[in-house]
């Protein structure tokens, strides 16, 4: 490879995950709180930015 | 809650029920679950598709009709790579058996999109159950079910931004399905097995900024096609579109043809090697040696190499000038 940043132009393959939507993901994020049990809270709560 | 709550909110979107709606891993469980049910539970013992589906369809219904239970047909494409909508009425007139039709909303080599009311419309007279691979479309265009008289769709989620192993199989409230995976009371005994819960709230996620953001996230795209189609033809002479690439046709979606010769022959490779990435064919059968089977299917004259250029929103116009750029130096 003779560039450093690679243009990706298969889209119809495979998206790039937006931050969005990894932020409603994790189950530690401000925004993704509802994901976690009610009863069950995370063995280890890792730090979040 | 979190996944019920995907649900409506992927309903909604969907102008569905949220009855209507079962969370699968990805447009290949989709449609295996779609067919399946319309073979065993609908009654359908012959299949009208067409030779450009995904393999996901295509196999899936090679595979019934290995067991001899069921008989399949290809309905005929027109020069452009349009499903030829006479030969399907002639078909469909022509069977006294109970017709599945699967046919894909927009191809997702040539991006072709299907006239899906059309298409309805023809199962509806002839009593055919009708099932569309949305996969490609799902995110990028308003689909509004409630005006789509159709029995089954598939999405998948890492096609617009969501994460990949996710994706709905919609099934119309007037269809009783029974699933393809057994052994548990998931998705209301639709679909066994512990859900996706991340997958589902990040599907749930990515198609509400989907279309949030529709109208100025198409319109951008659409100007990079226009701008990359204009390039391409002002500086690399003898180039060519497969598919009806300036009409009805998906916006992301852009399927070159160069001329054969010794230098395009390793195309994409030397696309690779220059940091750029596309695709020759379908990414799920990638490192296939027999080519693209949806190009091979058009039945061309003059055969090129192909490559699918596929743009999304993180797109930039300086990009395809450097695509541009490579592809004059390599041709």
């Amino acid at each position: 490879m003779t560039n450093s940043k690679r243009i990706y132009f298969d889209n119809a393959a495979t998206t790039p995950l937006d931050k969005e939507v990894l932020e409603a993901m994790m189950p530690t994020s401000p925004k993704g709180l509802a994901i976690l049990h009610p009863f069950i809270p995370l063995a280890e709560k890792p730090g979040w930015q | 809650m979190a996944i019920e709550n995907a649900r409506k909110s992927v309903a909604g979107l969907l102008n569905a029920h949220p009855g209507e709606i079962f969370f699968t891993s990805g447009g290949t469980e989709s449609n295996n679950t779609a067919i399946l049910s319309a073979i065993r539970d609908l009654g359908c013992t012959h299949i009208i598709t067409s030779p450009i589906e995904h393999h996901a369809v295509l196999h899936t219904v090679a595979h019934y009709a290995s067991r001899k239970t069921i008989s399949f047909s290809f309905v005929k494409l027109l020069a452009d790579g349009h499903i030829d909508l006479k030969d399907l009425e002639a078909q469909l007139a022509g069977r006294e058996d109970k017709c599945l039709v699967t046919l894909m909303h927009a191809n997702n080599e040539i991006g072709n999109l299907l006239s899906m009311n059309v298409v309805s419309a023809l199962c509806r007279k002839y009593n055919a159950v009708f099932h569309s691979d949305c996969v490609q479309t799902v995110g990028h265009y308003p689909i509004d079910l409630s005006r789509m008289d159709i029995d089954f769709i598939s999405a998948s989620g890492h096609k617009f931004h969501g994460p990949k192993g996710v994706g709905i199989l919609y099934v119309n409230s007037n269809v009783q399905a029974k699933p393809l995976l057994h052994g548990g009371g998931q998705e209301r005994n639709m679909r066994a097995g512990t859900e996706n819960l991340y997958g589902i709230v990040g599907f749930a996620r990515a198609l509400e900024l989907a279309m949030e953001r529709y109208e100025q996230d198409s319109a951008y795209i659409k100007k990079l096609k226009a701008y990359m189609t204009t390039q391409l033809l002002q500086h690399l002479p003898g180039i060519g579109f497969n598919g009806d690439y300036d009409g009805s046709c998906l916006y992301t979606v852009l399927n070159t043809s160069v001329p054969q010769s010794a230098k395009s022959e390793m195309l994409l490779f030397n696309l690779d090697i220059h940091g750029i990435c596309v695709s020759g064919g379908s990414a799920c059968s990638s490192g296939a040696s027999q080519g693209s089977h949806v190009i091979n299917a058009l039945k061309l004259d003059d055969i090129g190499v192909a490559g699918r250029f596929s743009f999304c929103k993180y797109n930039t116009m300086q990009e395809v000038d450097k695509v541009v750029e490579v592809l004059t130096g390599l041709i």
